[in-house]
């Protein structure tokens, strides 16, 4: 079995389009929360919390031809796997396509396109909508159009498993670096939800932050008064690649992935307070199998009331009081972007180990005693970190975790 | 000859389908073989102003047993219905109870194309405040993965798998991989996709891959005929049960075939068109033979993508002749779409039933409306009626949007 490094990065963000404005603001505790205004079908006004990318200028990677036909999630994509590869310094030619593979996860495809296309239709006729709807809206189209601008050819797969889809698609990819029948794996997650239906329908279940007061300060996970999610968007994408083969060739190594293992929560519902004993065994099990305790938790914290009590009791049960894992939520500054959002927390994760920093919990200001006994610092904290644990429970009732370790 | 693996063979122990052409294994199995076409004019919206009218749908009444709760149906896209039913057959069919399908730690692997989008556009036709809250889920394509393990109470890692219309045959692959590998005795593989809503339809007509034949459906589509003109859409569902041949045997299941190779490849070349020259997608084939420890002449049969479309028809015959050589012209070829319709991420998902069931039934079931040969298209296409002939390896091809290919190999279980 190999081991896997990860050796490249590329970032979309509401905080920043590259690896670098990204982990920057992420440091500096930033909120680009805004309130918007989306029109939905009937030409209503639907006013909105949202963390969207606003920097990012999808024109600056694909041309005129290519934009119109493809979803805002495989724009963010492109961009991401781009920087990604620009970054582990891989040039993908005849030679190698074979042998590099991309694991995207995506978990609503192209409905930011479907539902413009169905505005289009509905309110202009049929005749408006666009010959690429279907392949647009398919979720493999952002796996299909980076195949073709990248020239990927080899083992390759599209990851839909709700909020685990980032998480669950590098998972994948891992296990292909690691049974050697990849040189390289592209993997990471994008998602741009930010339309009508899904803001509207998230909210109907009240899984949404209402806060339009103060839009940056929406998203607290942990403290007594978060009151739902903030709805984001972006693109988080590795290179991964043997690690031996990357130490050997002097490449810069952000970390290992070590481990990786997700399994399911059938009792789960999110609606109510409900066990997740599958989730505390599944991570039992891997914490053992590799003798690791994490230094640092890159927590799923979404800022839901019963998601994130879930969340801190499945911590402090395996972990106890230890007072040295330290844990954050990185969803206090860039938002919840469903099947994107596990990419970030692994990302995130990489950066943190080749940084040696953790990064800050904004909005974190009255712990909530039904998640206490955690270690949340509010500004970002140098540390010595070797292993870094992420977390992602889906409100589905999927468990995915992965551990990570210090690079060389 | 074929040289075996020992360990941790994967056979398939239970099916399930909800077609066009029947809701069991044996009305669909006996629409295939004796070419009873599915496809009609359109019923689920008025498609009278569109160039394609005609598509094959899944009868109303799929869900013959009541499985699914009313409330259940009104948060759920039809996709995620079928696959429900689907899959609680195919679960009935190998025989395995609840309890030992959580003792074996069975996951679920789910393929499909859109997901619920249809749920998304039905949603968007309602008056602003009727919006479904559940609407996102509901788009999910990991939604009837949801439900399947909610049913049965499973806690191994469930997985839906979205590459276009090849989407199943990874989701076969994946799961055959998970036993392979001694990660679980028993694993639910399956698909599903419903995409029969005006939008969607009349965008899939503007890529003119579809057949415009809307005079006489059932003879709209023509697989490796002269005069084909596209394909023709289907819908529905389709579940395999898998399982570790040891385990099988040992609980004296009904053992119907096995899953020998999976081989996966991207062109990298076009959105809607196959790479010409179909390299890619034999190399597919290449390491699905390798995988199966098979020759390229050991293949008997070859389940086709058989769209129906000019570009897949042709490229498909030319990489079956690069890697068969003088082989390729004693192969049968045979594809379902002409009777079932193109059913997208479930498409592989029939094909590998109807797989299935031909080492049962020592019949290969035929190419309808296979009249004209094209002389790009020189090979045995089974035309019209079936095949008497015991078959012990068949090869399954899929491709999908942008150039997915992906391919499965069978094997009779001896």
């Amino acid at each position: 079995m190999k081991r896997v490094a990860v050796t490249g990065i590329g970032i979309i963000s509401p905080i920043g389009c590259s690896r670098e404005s990204y982990f920057k603001h992420l440091i500096e505790g930033t909120s680009r929360t805004s309130i918007k205004f989306l029109e939905d079908l009937k030409g209503k006004k639907v006013k909105c919390i949202i963390a969207e990318s606003g920097d990012f200028k999808p024109e600056e990677h694909l041309e005129r031809s290519k934009l119109r036909r493809t979803d805002r999630s495989t724009h963010m994509a492109i961009a991401a796997i781009t920087e990604a590869l620009k970054d582990a310094n891989l040039k993908i030619n005849k030679a190698n396509a074979e042998k590099v593979g991309l694991y995207l996860g995506v978990s609503l495809g192209g409905l930011t396109f479907a539902t413009t296309q169905a505005n289009q239709a509905y309110s202009q006729g049929l005749n408006k909508v666009s010959p690429f709807l279907a392949v647009a809206e398919f979720p493999s189209s952002c796996l299909g159009e980076a195949s073709i601008h990248f020239g990927i050819k080899g083992n390759s797969s599209l990851v839909s498993t709700a909020d685990n889809s980032g998480t669950d698609a590098i998972g994948l990819a891992c296990k292909e670096i690691k049974s050697g029948s990849l040189d390289y794996a592209i993997a990471g997650g994008t998602e741009a939800p930010i339309v009508p239906i899904c803001y509207r329908s998230l909210k109907k279940l009240g899984l949404l932050t209402t806060n339009y007061k103060n839009p940056q300060k929406a998203s607290k996970p942990f403290d007594k008064k978060r009151d739902g999610f903030l709805l984001s968007e972006g693109a988080a994408v590795l290179v991964l690649e043997p690690l031996s083969r990357a130490e050997k060739k002097g490449k810069k190594i952000y970390a290992e992935i070590i481990d990786y293992s997700s399994s399911f929560d059938p009792q789960y519902d999110f609606t109510r307070e409900s066990p997740r004993p599958i989730a505390k065994q599944t991570l039992n099990d891997l914490l053992k199998k590799n003798s690791a305790t994490p230094d640092y938790i890159c927590a799923y914290a979404i800022s839901e009331k019963l998601a994130d009590k879930m969340e801190a009791k499945l911590i402090r049960e395996t972990f106890g009081n230890n007072p040295e894992i330290t844990v954050s939520a990185i969803k206090s500054m860039i938002g919840h972007s469903l099947g994107a959002s596990g990419a970030f927390q692994i990302a995130t994760a990489c950066l943190a180990l080749k940084n040696q920093v953790i990064p800050p919990t904004i909005n974190f200001e009255i712990p909530d005693p039904e998640c206490n006994s955690l270690n949340i610092p509010k500004k970002a904290q140098q540390a010595s970190l070797k292993t870094v644990l992420v977390n992602t429970l889906g409100f589905c009732g999927t468990n995915s975790f992965v551990l990570l370790g210090k690079g060389t | 000859m074929a040289r075996r693996f020992k360990k941790n063979r994967v056979v398939v122990t239970g099916l399930g389908v909800v077609s066009p052409a029947g809701n069991n294994p044996n009305s669909f199995w006996e629409a295939i073989s004796q070419g009873h076409s599915a496809v009609k004019h359109i019923a689920r919206f008025d498609a009278s102003k569109f160039n394609c009218q005609i598509a094959a749908e899944v009868d109303n009444n799929f869900d013959e047993n009541q499985i699914i709760p009313s409330e259940l149906k009104a948060m759920t896209d039809l996709f995620s219905q079928f696959a429900l039913v689907s899959t609680i057959n195919a679960v009935e069919n190998s025989g395995l109870t609840k309890k030992e399908l959580k003792k074996s730690r069975c996951g679920v692997i789910i393929g499909t194309a859109a997901g619920g989008l249809s749920f998304a556009e039905k949603e968007l036709r309602k008056k602003r405040n009727q919006l479904h809250p559940h609407t996102v889920f509901a788009i999910f394509p990991i939604n009837p993965a949801v439900l399947v393990s909610k049913y049965f109470g499973l806690t191994a890692p469930i997985t839906a798998i979205s590459t276009a219309c090849s989407a199943t045959s990874d989701a076969i692959g994946l799961a055959y991989q998970r036993i392979k590998e001694g990660k679980t005795n028993v694993m639910v593989a399956g698909g599903a996709d419903s995409n029969i809503e005006p939008i969607t339809f009349y965008s899939l007509s503007l890529l003119r891959i579809m057949s415009k034949s809307n005079r006489f459906p059932i003879k709209a589509c023509k697989p490796f005929d002269k005069h084909r003109d596209g394909l023709v859409l289907g819908e529905g569902a389709a579940t395999l049960v898998l399982e570790n041949y040891e385990h099988a045997l040992a609980r004296g299941a009904k053992i119907y075939a096995e899953i020998l190779g999976w081989g996966f490849s991207l062109d990298a070349y076009h959105i809607t068109a196959r790479e010409p020259s179909g390299d890619q997608a034999l190399r597919a084939v290449k390491i699905a033979l390798d995988r199966a420890r098979l020759d390229p002449k050991d293949i008997q049969y070859i389940s086709a993508h058989g769209t129906a479309t000019k570009n897949n028809d042709v490229v498909e015959t030319k990489f079956i002749k690069k890697i068969f050589k003088d082989h390729a012209y004693n192969l049968l070829i045979s594809s379902i779409k002409p009777v079932v319709g193109h059913g997208m991420g479930a498409a592989s998902a029939m094909q590998a039933v109807a797989n299935t069931l031909i080492f049962n039934r020592n019949l290969v079931p035929p190419t309808i409306n296979y009249t004209t040969p094209d002389p790009d298209c020189d090979l045995n296409y089974v035309p019209s009626k079936p095949v008497k002939k015991r078959v012990d390896y068949i090869l399954q091809n899929s491709a999908g949007f942008a150039g997915i290919n992906s391919v499965l190999v069978l094997g009779r279980v001896v």
